[in-house]
């Protein structure tokens, strides 16, 4: 995606639906591109481990320790809370969209202007909740984001969506970006 | 008016008729008389009406010559001879006095009218019991009939909207598409259209409204006939299987394909060494949740599916609960 309408500012909300198998790179790009902007980055994630995205960025370039993470997935993979770290808030299940909320809005309420949330991915948190609770959640989220002057990504899978349910993502995004 | 022209008058009339006196002689038979039974009327004249109308040796029961005889005033009734239904009328013939003298014998061919009749009440019948509304109106779309089909579906008896218009039964978001149902019909063009109604009650059914004109005997317009079918049900459930097949895609296709991919990259860092095993075991189990979460996620579709749909058939519905 064209991350010069981010960095400026000309969108808030972005949602990024790619193909699958592009889906991890994309990641890797927005966050590489955002932290050589030096934009404060928090990694949402519900599909991979934070420890494995984090060894991804540092070979792609990224100072991890500039990253902050809301890792959904590795407690849940686990079965366990893994011990805690500065940059890492763990939530116990990628169902679990309250304790996200609440991570993503405490983060929110402590970082500069020039700072965004990479939601990895509306497709994997679909696995773990229905489509309306989705809909709430980044209804929720938007709000948030905005009200704290923050940007934030919505990476996705673009050909497994309902085209309804994109519709109305639509409506709570600024911007819908399909590769 | 002279014999003849009286004769020619007699003979003008197209159904049979006699003249009796007041034993049930034939005094005088009309050529309808003769056509009908077959004979001339010369032949006929001096017989009693029941040798020649029944071929019996006396009156049969319930002859309505007799009866007028016995009460002086019109008798008749309806008997099917040589395959066909006919009514006959006995009118008495009475003098200066008011003594009856003789009678008019009439036979009247009703055998279409009985079979018009008879569809019209099968026809009756059939509106009254189906389950569709079948409501008439008036050109302007004031209810003139109301079958119980329509009080089932619009909550209203009979009595509580005859003369009321047909567009108190529609929200009034709909009214428009009414009204020009209406206008449409008085110009002779029937309509099929999918609407939504509201009931008494105030709660909206979908339907199928079919209204097509009703001519009179002229061929002119004289109202509009409605038959309204309630598809609530039909659509709730095609809605519930698509918003079914929507969730589903995305609930089960999207993550099977995440799924899939990250298998894919876990299996190529394997092969180029770029993961520990702790890491890789990390992932596996990452994606050993998600596929159990997906099963999990069949499992809930189904059984709102299941538990939403009234008409799926209860073994399937255990079969989706399972």
């Amino acid at each position: 995606m064209n991350i010069e309408t981010l960095l400026d500012r000309t969108f808030t909300i972005t949602l990024d639906l790619c193909e699958a198998e592009g889906l991890r790179n994309e990641n890797i790009s927005l966050t590489r591109d955002f932290f050589q902007a030096g934009w404060t980055i928090t990694v949402v994630t519900t599909g991979m481990p934070s420890s494995l995205l984090a060894k991804l960025y540092t070979k792609n370039g990224v100072d991890v320790g500039t990253v902050g993470f809301v890792d959904a997935i590795t407690p849940y993979s686990l079965g366990k809370t893994p011990p805690s770290e500065d940059r890492i808030r763990y939530v116990s299940s990628p169902g679990n969209l309250t304790d996200i909320g609440i991570a993503v809005t405490s983060i929110a309420n402590d970082v500069p202007d020039q700072s965004v949330f990479i939601f990895d991915s509306i497709s994997t948190m679909l696995i773990y909740s229905p489509s309306p609770s989705i809909l709430r959640f980044l209804h929720f989220l938007a709000s948030k984001i905005r009200l704290k002057d923050s940007t934030a990504v919505f990476l996705g899978v673009g050909n497994g969506l309902d085209p309804a349910f994109i519709s109305q993502v639509g409506t709570i995004v600024d911007n819908m970006t399909r590769e | 008016m002279g014999d003849e022209l009286w004769q020619r008058t007699f003979d003008a009339i197209a159904d049979p008729v006699f003249i009796l006196d007041t034993s049930g002689v034939i005094k005088q038979a009309n050529r309808a008389s003769a056509e009908f039974l077959s004979k001339e009327k010369e032949a006929v004249i001096g017989s009693h009406c029941f040798e020649e109308v029944h071929k019996t040796i006396d009156f049969i029961k319930g002859c309505p010559f007799v009866r007028s005889m016995d009460t002086g005033k019109r008798e008749s009734y309806q008997l099917k001879m040589k395959g066909r239904w006919y009514r006959v009328t006995v009118d008495p013939v009475k003098d200066e006095s008011g003594r009856v003298i003789g009678a008019i014998h009439i036979i009247t061919d009703i055998d279409e009218i009985l079979k018009v009749q008879e569809i019209r009440a099968m026809l009756g019948v059939i509106i009254e019991h189906t389950h569709d509304a079948v409501i008439s109106t008036s050109p302007d779309g004031a209810v003139n009939s109301w079958n119980q089909g329509a009080a089932d579906i619009f909550g209203y008896q009979t009595g509580e909207i005859l003369g009321k218009s047909i567009l108190a039964l529609v929200p009034e978001t709909d009214a428009l598409d009414v009204k020009s149902t209406l206008t449409s019909v008085a110009g002779n063009t029937p309509v099929a259209q999918e609407i939504t109604v509201q009931r008494k009650d105030g709660k909206e059914r979908e339907v199928t409204l079919s209204a097509s004109p009703v001519t009179d005997e002229r061929g002119v317009i004289s109202g509009a006939a409605f038959i309204i079918r309630d598809i609530s049900e039909q659509r709730k459930a095609e809605r519930a299987l698509v918003s079914y097949i929507g969730e589903a895609a995305m609930r089960l296709k999207t993550p099977v394909l995440v799924i899939r991919n990250s298998l894919a990259e876990i299996r190529a860092q394997i092969e180029a060494q770029s993961i520990d095993p702790a890491e890789a075991a990390l992932m596996l189990a990452v994606q050993i949740s998600a596929a159990d979460q997906v099963i999990e996620n069949i499992r809930e579709l189904d059984r709102a599916i299941a538990d939403g749909i009234d008409t799926i058939p209860e073994q399937y519905k255990n079969f989706l609960k399972s």
